[in-house]
């Protein structure tokens, strides 16, 4: 054999190898490294000296492997791009129909989703469960959240009146009552419990009916992470409501600004989404939109 | 040097935090025997030396809560190797490293044979 086709195989081989590692360290850590890139100044990549060993990108190459790729003048990997890869994370582990997830596909999908936002996602807390972790999100209305409460008062400026107002307040109180007890005593903590809140079918939990009040209990403004895997955005909600009932064909709503946050807000308004515990107990995880 | 080029710049030509863990001699000694030209040897063990770095910085990162991750990048990032040497040593990772780079040194030789 000629003596370039020998280093042709070599290089072959280990060029692989370079993007095998090269993929598994984007892979697993892609919020460390994005983070990074918007930290300290942002530059433009040189190849420099690491031009031969760097995955040139080829016509018709995906956003993922794109931004793993580090060419002459690509920039660095943003927040979006990250988005971008978890969206193609998803698409690999995420079935196509709507439908309950085995064990298995939950294992994957809330280590995937941990990685990317760097807390604990988890389809069990305490071996307490829900029914599903994978269904249709409708929308749901405003909640009363204190004795007096008023729609407009849900609404600290106009783009949230314009945006949230129009799907009204529901007439009846959510599963936990007011959030609060009076105006006086409405909090920030009540404020974003009910802006993201999320109705989840809490009666249909397994063991829900031998233990309805630690059921209650357990679910009364836990916390999950909502995330439309078709656009990878993502909400961390809180449990403000029991529903919808099964007859709807939906398995849980969210308020007016989780469906906006989560892209759903458009047409019939529902849509697929994965919905897991977030496991917190510092309390550390802020409700509300976010990013990997 | 821009951030991608220090966080993945080559290995040999400067001290890192896992040299003296790590030997890159036996993967030398394999590209040397081979009967190709001084630029060719030196572009596989470059691309040898780019494979061992991933899967080093892999290792260790994976081994890290996201903010202590973001403390070791930007260290690596400002090129400060005693300060990650001393991550390693404080969180006992320097086995795991020896681990990870044995693991990646048989790949690699296999990949010359």
């Amino acid at each position: 054999m000629a003596k370039y086709e020998k280093y042709n195989i070599y290089k072959s081989r280990l060029d692989k190898r370079v993007k095998n590692t090269q993929d598994a360290f984007w892979a697993n850590h892609a919020p460390a490294l994005c983070w990074l890139t918007e930290k300290l100044p942002a530059k433009q990549i040189a190849a420099g000296s690491l031009g031969s060993l760097l995955l040139l990108s080829s016509p018709g190459l995906s956003p993922v492997n794109l931004t793993k790729s580090l060419t002459i003048g690509q920039k660095l990997p943003s927040k979006k791009a990250v988005g971008i890869l978890l969206r193609e994370d998803l698409s690999f582990e995420v079935p196509d129909q709507v439908r309950v997830l085995t064990p298995e596909e939950e294992a994957r999908i809330t280590k995937t989703l941990s990685k990317y936002y760097g807390f604990t996602v988890t389809s069990e807390i305490d071996g307490r469960r829900l029914n599903r972790s994978y269904g249709i999100i409708g929308a749901e209305q405003h909640l009363f959240r204190f004795p007096g409460d008023q729609l407009y008062k849900h609404a600290q400026n106009a783009f949230e009146w314009t945006s949230f107002g129009k799907y009204g307040i529901a007439p009846g109180l959510g599963a936990w009552g007011y959030f609060s007890s009076s105006e006086k005593k409405f909090s920030g903590l009540d404020l974003l419990r009910e802006k993201y809140y999320i109705a989840v079918q809490t009666f249909l939990a397994p063991g829900f009916i031998k233990d309805v009040s630690g059921f209650r209990d357990f679910f009364k403004y836990r916390k999950m992470l909502v995330v439309n895997p078709k656009t990878g955005q993502a909400v961390v909600t809180d449990i403000g409501d029991a529903g919808p009932a099964e007859f709807t064909g939906k398995h849980l709503g969210g308020s007016p600004e989780v469906m906006f946050y989560l892209g759903l807000t458009g047409g019939p308004a529902k849509g697929p989404v994965l919905y897991f515990f977030i496991d917190d107990p510092t309390d550390a995880v802020p409700l509300g939109p976010i990013t990997p | 040097m821009n951030i991608f080029q220090r966080l993945f710049s080559n290995p040999a030509k400067t001290e890192t935090f896992y040299s003296h863990l790590v030997s890159f001699d036996s993967i030398s000694g394999e590209i040397e025997k081979k009967h190709l030209s001084r630029d060719q040897k030196s572009h596989l063990k470059s691309l040898a030396q780019s494979a061992i770095h991933h899967s080093v910085l892999d290792t260790v990162l994976t081994d890290l809560a996201l903010d202590d991750k973001k403390d070791f990048l930007k260290l690596l990032h400002q090129n400060d190797h005693d300060s990650l040497r001393k991550i390693i040593q404080g969180k006992g990772l320097e086995a795991k490293i020896q681990d990870a780079f044995k693991k990646i040194e048989k790949e690699i030789i296999l990949d010359l044979i």
